[in-house]
Parts: structure tokens; C-alpha cells; sequence
């Protein structure tokens, strides 16, 4: 047994489209590379597409837990990548404006989930739209990714303002994705942070960044997760220096919110 | 003190309608029955002494039906066989030194019982449906008027019928009275609650969007939830939630309509739950990014 609890990290983003889903499958396969037990929850309801970033068709979905009578064991499934992923269904109008009870229900169902695992990522639909902030709020630890498109920028802005002015939140980090360059991504960062700094009084953490790799569209286009089929290229460097970088931030944010 | 059948009682309600003695008289005082012992007496001395004194008669509307008004007279320096005189003819003679406000609050509160009465649920001491409907109406017209979200929720027991039929309706009763108070224990001040009728409440959330309306929903089912039904079974509840929409808003009964709906929805989707007509809606009283932030963000450094 286990006396450690599982990081439970948020991925979200302001805006759609900034490869959010693509991280979190990343980030979440080399998490189980450095030996974690690893559970990605697709909370992307309404547009859920983790499923086919993966190239899997699940028997069941986060929305026979909710509608119909399955239990969370029944609607986890193991995917080739290295860690577990409960799915969402797509296109199902009803589950992009859930009850706040379900999203209660779907919870409370993760909670006897999570203690089998060392990480758990949440992969939220963009935007503040109730659902997406409540499965924020489940999440201790909330990563917002942006990229250098400026409504992205604004709209990563809003996500932290709302979650830290509406519930207090006081730990965000930040991903780039899609730069060029390191220096373009930290100058990125340093941006948002000092508008953070100065409107909300709130310090963002870097936690690293994504280059632009012409092997992404090709991996999302084959199923298949670039990490595990290009562990040395850019990207996936990237992204297990980022799946390093988070138990650090995470930990250290644990302690800041209990002080 | 005299006391006056119905039959002799005006008709129109006037609530403290004084008169001046130097004016016309009330009509209403002249036909008043006088008490065999004073019929010689004229109704002009006793006017007489009304103008004299510069006295102040009045109905006081006590909102009653049995004895709906008081005739009461005020006067300063009346001399004992006066105020004898006045006190066989009206219901109350008050001089300005009695202690009159005490007085007043008396009928004041005397009046507020027999309102109480006539707005409330005799078992849980909820507002009854008269109020209900009453209220429903002026929060409707106030969404209307400010634009601002009004919620209502329809609360219904489950299987509450099987209580009272093993239990007996003395039980059942009794239940009722625990579950008024359990829902009254979640939610705030300025929620009316209502027994809408048999086993189902009403709360009329003025103020309120449906999102958080959901949220004091999914409070208070956990609450009854943990109330005892019988000695195995817990209580559970069926919960229909609608937000009224000022543009189409329709009076209580058509917003009364779709919060039912929802609660036949709850009902027929097992039970035990809340069920709510409308969408979930985006972030409402959220701060939005301001104009100078969006310009510090959208800056170009270097």
C-alpha cells in the first residue's frame, strides 16, 4: 500500500485548439515511463476526443456513469501508451451542460478511483463554463497551456482570473506550446506572469514549454502518442522535462496551499 | 363595551378613517345598536360630546373576519358621565394620556396573528398556498422590473404516500413537521419557503441563478437524505428547479408549470434526485478580463 496521494493535476485552457488534449496524452505517457501509475480522465464532455487522439473506440464512457448505470471500474480502460484513461463520449449535448449533481456524481466515483494511482490528469474542456471550473476545482493543482496566438493568451488570462478571484486559487502553472524557441516561449511566460503579477497579485509558475514539431501532425494523424514513438525528438524532450517538472511544482504548491 | 353583530358592521374596509365630530357624523356610528340600558340617551348628546371634545373617532381595520373593524374614540377631557356615555356606543375610549401606543400594538399585534393565520400552514408553520401564489407573483413582476434571476424549486417526497399508510397519518404528520424544518435549515433568509400542499414544498428563491439554485438543491436533498423516514429506510426527495426568464415571463402558474415539469422529470428518472428546466448557464456575476488588462496582455514587449 501506498501511504503517498495521488497528484491530481487539471490541464486546461482558455482557448480551444491549443493542444491540450495532445499534452496531457504526452505528458501522461511519460509520467508511466518514469514508473507512475498514471490516470488521464477525459473531462472534456461534449467534445471529447482523447479516445481518437489514441486511436481507441471504449466500450463505455464517462457517460454510462453518469446516464446509465455503469460503475467508473467498468468505464476505465488501459490504452497502449502506458496509462489508464477513463473517456468521454462526443457529441452528447447533454454531457457538455451536466447537472452540478452529476458532475458531483462523476467525482465522487473518481475519489474511489484516484487512490490506485500516483498521478491522475484531468484533461478539462477550454473555456470557464461551469463544468470545466468544477472539474478544475477537483484538481489541486491547475495547469493552464497557452500558445502564442494572442486570444489564447487572453483567454489562458481569463481562466486563471476567474479561478483565482471566484474560488481562491493560487497555484497555476503554465505550459507554451507550439514556440519556436525556448527564449519565445519564456518571453511568453514572463508576459502573462506580469500581467498576473500586477492585475491579480498572483505569480504564475513555468513549467515548461512544447516546440512546433512537424512530427505532431503526423502523430495525431496515425493514433499514435509522440512520445512513445519519438522519445528523442524536440517535443517529447519537452514534455518529460514538463512530466518532471510537475510533482516538483505540485509538491511545493501543496505545501504553499496548506500554509 | 359594546359589541355589534355583523350585519351591523360598514361594509368597507377603511383602514384608521378618522372623522371630525364637526364634520357629518359617520353614518355607520348612528346606526349602531344601543344597549337596552341607554336607549333614552340621543345620539346627539353623545355626538354632542364627541364635538365638545374635540374628539377623534376612528375604525381601526383589524383585518378579521368575525369583527373586521374597531370603532375607537379619542378624546382629552372627558368628564366621568362621558366617557360612560361613549364607552356604551364604541369599542374602545382611549384618552391621550392612557398609554394609546400600547394600545395600538395590541390591536397591532392582535392584527398580525389573525393575518399570520390566514398566510401560513397550520402543521409546519410554512407559508400556505394563498401566500405562495401571492409572493410567486411579486417575484416574477421584480425579475420583470430589475432583470435580475429568480429561481423556484419544487420539493416533493418520495414515497411519502407509504409512510402515511403504514404509519398512520399522525406519524406522517409529525415527519412533515421534521422535513419543514430540515429544508429550512439549508437555505438562507431570503428564501421563501412554502408547503405547497400534501408532501410538496415550494421555495421561492428571489435573486437567485440556477446554478445556484442547484447547488442549495443538491444541499438539501443530501440533508433529507440523512433524515430517518422509517426505522431502515432514509428519507429521500424529488427535486424540479426552474430560473424565471424575464423576457418570457408568464405569471406564477406557467413558471410554476415548468419547475413541475422538471420535478415530474426528477419523479420519473428515479427518484431521489434534481432535475431543472433550462440550460446551465455560462458564468454569471464572473469577472470578466477588463479593457486594460487585455491591453497589457496584448502588448508587445519587444
Amino acid at each position: 500500500m501506498k501511504a503517498k496521494k495521488p497528484f491530481i493535476t487539471s490541464i486546461a485552457s482558455g482557448k480551444g485548439g491549443v493542444g491540450k488534449t495532445f499534452i496531457t496524452a504526452n505528458l501522461a505517457s511519460c509520467l508511466a515511463k518514469d514508473g507512475n501509475k498514471v490516470l488521464v480522465v477525459d473531462c472534456d464532455l461534449g467534445l471529447a476526443n482523447m479516445d481518437i487522439l489514441l486511436g481507441i473506440s471504449p466500450m463505455f464512457t464517462l457517460q454510462d456513469l453518469v446516464f446509465g448505470n455503469r460503475s467508473v471500474e467498468e468505464v476505465v480502460v488501459c490504452t497502449k501508451a502506458g496509462f489508464d484513461l477513463v473517456p468521454a463520449s462526443s457529441g452528447v449535448k447533454e454531457m457538455g451542460q451536466l447537472l452540478y449533481e452529476k458532475i458531483q456524481m462523476i467525482k465522487s466515483s473518481l475519489d474511489t478511483l484516484i487512490p490506485n494511482y500516483d498521478h491522475v490528469l484531468l484533461d478539462t474542456g477550454a473555456g470557464i463554463s461551469e463544468v470545466v471550473l468544477q472539474f478544475n476545482l477537483f484538481a489541486p493543482n491547475n495547469i493552464i497551456v497557452l500558445n502564442r496566438e494572442p486570444t489564447s493568451v487572453t483567454d489562458a488570462y481569463a481562466v486563471i482570473k476567474v479561478m483565482c478571484q471566484r474560488f481562491a486559487r493560487q497555484s497555476f502553472g503554465i505550459i507554451v506550446n507550439s514556440a519556436n524557441n525556448e527564449k519565445e516561449a519564456g518571453r511568453l511566460f514572463r508576459h502573462i506572469d506580469a500581467v498576473s503579477r500586477d492585475f491579480l497579485d498572483l505569480p504564475l509558475h513555468y513549467l515548461g514549454y512544447v516546440v512546433t514539431d512537424g512530427a505532431v501532425p503526423n502523430s495525431i494523424m496515425n493514433h499514435r502518442v509522440l512520445v512513445d514513438t519519438h522519445p528523442g525528438s524536440g517535443v517529447g524532450m519537452n514534455c518529460s522535462h514538463i512530466a518532471r517538472a510537475i510533482p516538483k511544482w505540485a509538491q511545493q504548491a501543496t505545501v504553499s496551499a496548506i500554509v | 363595551m359594546a359589541r355589534f353583530s355583523e350585519s351591523h358592521m360598514p361594509s368597507s374596509k377603511r383602514n384608521l378613517n378618522t372623522h371630525s365630530p364637526s364634520s357629518h357624523p359617520p353614518s355607520s356610528l348612528v346606526q349602531r345598536p344601543v344597549p337596552a340600558g341607554e336607549r333614552g340617551r340621543s345620539w346627539n348628546h353623545i355626538l354632542g360630546i364627541l364635538r365638545k371634545n374635540k374628539a377623534i373617532s376612528a375604525w381601526l381595520d383589524l383585518g378579521n373576519h368575525q369583527n373586521p373593524e374597531l370603532f375607537v374614540v379619542l378624546a382629552d377631557e372627558l368628564s366621568g358621565p362621558e366617557r360612560e356615555a361613549l364607552a356604551a356606543v364604541t369599542d374602545v375610549v382611549v384618552h391621550t394620556r392612557d398609554h394609546l401606543t400600547k394600545k395600538i400594538a395590541d390591536l397591532e399585534r392582535r392584527n398580525q396573528h389573525l393575518r399570520a393565520l390566514s398566510l401560513t400552514d397550520g402543521l409546519t408553520g410554512l407559508y400556505n398556498y394563498r401566500f405562495f401564489a401571492k409572493q410567486l407573483d411579486v417575484e416574477i413582476a421584480r425579475t420583470k422590473r430589475t432583470g435580475q434571476p429568480c429561481s423556484l424549486m419544487m420539493i416533493d417526497l418520495d414515497d411519502f404516500k407509504q409512510l402515511n399508510d403504514t404509519l398512520g397519518h399522525n406519524e406522517g404528520n409529525a415527519f412533515l413537521v421534521k422535513v419543514a424544518q430540515v429544508i429550512r435549515e439549508q437555505l438562507r433568509p431570503t428564501d421563501i419557503l412554502c408547503r405547497y400542499g400534501g408532501d410538496e414544498f415550494a421555495v421561492i428563491m428571489p435573486a437567485t441563478a440556477l446554478f445556484d439554485a442547484l447547488r442549495i438543491g443538491e444541499r438539501l436533498r443530501a440533508s433529507l437524505s440523512r433524515l430517518p423516514f422509517k426505522p431502515s429506510t432514509p428519507c429521500s426527495a424529488s427535486i424540479g428547479l426552474a430560473e424565471c426568464d424575464p423576457v418570457f415571463a408568464h405569471g406564477f402558474r406557467a413558471f410554476v408549470d415548468i419547475a413541475d415539469k422538471a420535478l415530474y422529470r426528477a419523479k420519473t428518472e428515479g427518484k431521489n434526485r434534481i432535475c431543472f428546466e433550462g440550460t446551465l448557464p455560462e458564468m454569471r456575476g464572473v469577472p470578466s478580463v477588463t479593457q486594460d488588462e487585455k491591453e497589457a496582455l496584448l502588448k508587445r514587449d519587444d
